[in-house]
């Protein structure tokens, strides 16, 4: 597959204890696939991400991305989180040019500004491009911020929970942004979420792992057929009933109270 | 954003520096203190006139020492800060150092400076604005730099960007306006400094050199304009701090 993660172990180390925060996880994503990673909080997920992202080595195991072991951060990868972490000394346009600028130092700047307007039309912010982070709403900073992850056209994008901080009808919007931006962009996602709807809706596959140290719980496929973008395929009989079984089995591993 | 009322700006500060100087003008007729006692501004006027050509050689003498002091403070506040706010080792180990060494009334040091570097007197001065001025812009940036979120670093780190990059594109603008903060304060002190080593220990030059000189003739008038030189120097290198920091940080300003 094109992101193999076998065996993988990690821990945190801290004066008193050690904290095994994965243990033993393991699990495929194909390529151009979107997984969404769902689990108790305090499971290791944000570990996942950065250990994928190549930020850190895990204790344990291995991460293959096409065949070849992630042992140091690479250009292939997008990020975003849920703080947009703008620069607040740029304009939404040089935030999102600020990747291109570490990636592809050869690009001219009206290369950049060209790729960076590109995304911001199709986020909806055409307008704003101009404006700084403290004159946009949070919706606006984390379409900003998509935009960032995407401007130098990964191959692979990370997103750790990058709605969390949103109220609900924002949220649906900027999953739709991201299904648009998906099917234009051609990545492979790997989506860190709480929201078991957030998953239904973007995700090819859901990963559900369980309460620290993490692991593979249960992996399944979203194979009911999705007919159009819209948010109310949320609530087919399929998805309903989707819905039910993930929360059960989020349900099941929790232990600890 | 930026751009205010500049009628506004220029009025408003001219306004209440002159209702500043009538209050005390008729404070001082009201009372009826003599000019040792409390010189008005009618006094100082022509105090400024009488001596207005040491005015401008003092005063520049004074001026020069304290920008050129202040600009090593900047170079050495943020050298100190960089290092203290990038290594939690040196910081535990520098912090109590520059503490104790801020802790030091720098008027002792005068004395100390004077004779170790005897006759140096341009020097001499601007070692003193420096000891007495770098602190706050090495606080300011240290704990700027050691307070950056993980996730800044992540967004470039993970795109495999260097310490320089993530440095110089991220860590630096976003100290800018601590720095500017830290370096109004300095600023002020800076004069501070001059004067501390133009009056404890004097070589016959800048406005410390000129008060004293009002002192030994009882000319009190003259102590008086010193003093309001002084504070007209601080407010313009106070105003000048302010032009770079709309230009190098006037994104930080919320309208």
């Amino acid at each position: 597959m094109y992101i193999d993660i076998k065996e993988l172990s990690h821990k945190y180390s801290t004066a008193d204890e050690d904290l095994l925060v994965l243990s033993d996880l393991s699990f495929s994503v194909g390529k151009e696939q979107f997984v969404s990673i769902v689990g108790p909080s305090g499971c290791g997920k944000s570990t996942l991400t950065k250990l994928i992202a190549g930020l850190s080595v895990p204790l344990k195991g291995k991460i293959l991305i096409s065949g070849s072991p992630v042992d140091s951060p690479r250009e292939s990868i997008g990020m975003a989180f849920q703080n947009p972490v703008l620069l607040e000394w740029r304009t939404a346009l040089d935030n999102i040019c600020l990747p291109l600028e570490i990636v592809s130092p050869q690009m001219t700047r009206i290369q950049k500004i060209a790729r960076a307007t590109e995304l911001l039309e199709m986020v909806g912010l055409k307008d704003f491009s101009q404006s700084r982070p403290s004159q946009l709403s949070g919706g606006m900073k984390q379409r900003v911020s998509l935009c960032r992850s995407l401007v130098h056209r990964p191959e692979i994008l990370i997103l750790d929970e990058p709605f969390g901080a949103l109220d609900a009808f924002t949220r649906e919007g900027l999953w739709k942004t991201l299904k648009d931006l998906k099917t234009s962009e051609n990545f492979t996602c790997i989506l860190i979420t709480h929201d078991l709807r957030e998953a239904i809706y973007l995700s090819d596959e859901i990963v559900i792992l369980t309460d620290r140290p993490g692991k593979v719980k249960k992996s399944v496929k979203i194979n009911f057929k999705r007919n159009s973008n819209s948010i109310d395929e949320l609530y087919s009989k399929e998805a309903t009933k989707m819905l039910a079984f993930l929360r059960k089995q989020i349900e099941l591993s929790h232990t600890r109270l | 954003m930026i751009k205010r009322n500049l009628g506004q700006q220029i009025y408003v500060p001219a306004f209440s520096i002159f209702t500043f100087c009538i209050f005390w003008e008729l404070l001082v007729w009201a009372n009826g203190w003599p000019d040792y006692k409390m010189a008005s501004p009618s006094d100082i006027g022509p105090a400024f006139w009488k001596f207005k050509s040491l005015f401008i050689y003092y005063g520049w003498e004074t001026f020069w020492r304290t920008v050129v002091g202040l600009v090593f403070a900047v170079i050495v506040g943020i050298g100190l800060g960089i290092i203290m706010g990038f290594s939690k080792m040196l910081r535990d180990a520098l912090f109590p150092i520059l503490v104790g060494f801020n802790a030091i009334p720098k008027a002792t040091v005068v004395p100390v400076i004077a004779l170790m570097f005897v006759g140096m007197h341009d020097m001499n001065t601007i070692l003193i604005v420096i000891f007495i001025a770098f602190f706050p812009i090495t606080v300011s940036i240290s704990v700027g730099l050691s307070t950056l979120e993980p996730e800044y670093e992540d967004i470039l780190l993970s795109l495999g960007a260097n310490k320089f990059q993530i440095f110089y594109k991220i860590a630096l603008p976003k100290t800018l306006p601590e720095f500017f903060g830290a370096l109004k304060v300095s600023t002020t002190l800076a004069f501070i400094g001059t004067n501390l080593m133009e009056i404890i220990e004097p070589h016959g030059k800048g406005l410390g050199h000129l008060f004293d000189s009002g002192k030994i003739n009882a000319d009190y008038p003259l102590m008086f304009a010193v003093l309001i030189a002084l504070a007209v120097m601080g407010i313009f290198l106070f105003y000048l701090v302010l032009i770079l920091e709309r230009i190098f940080a006037g994104w930080a300003e919320r309208s």
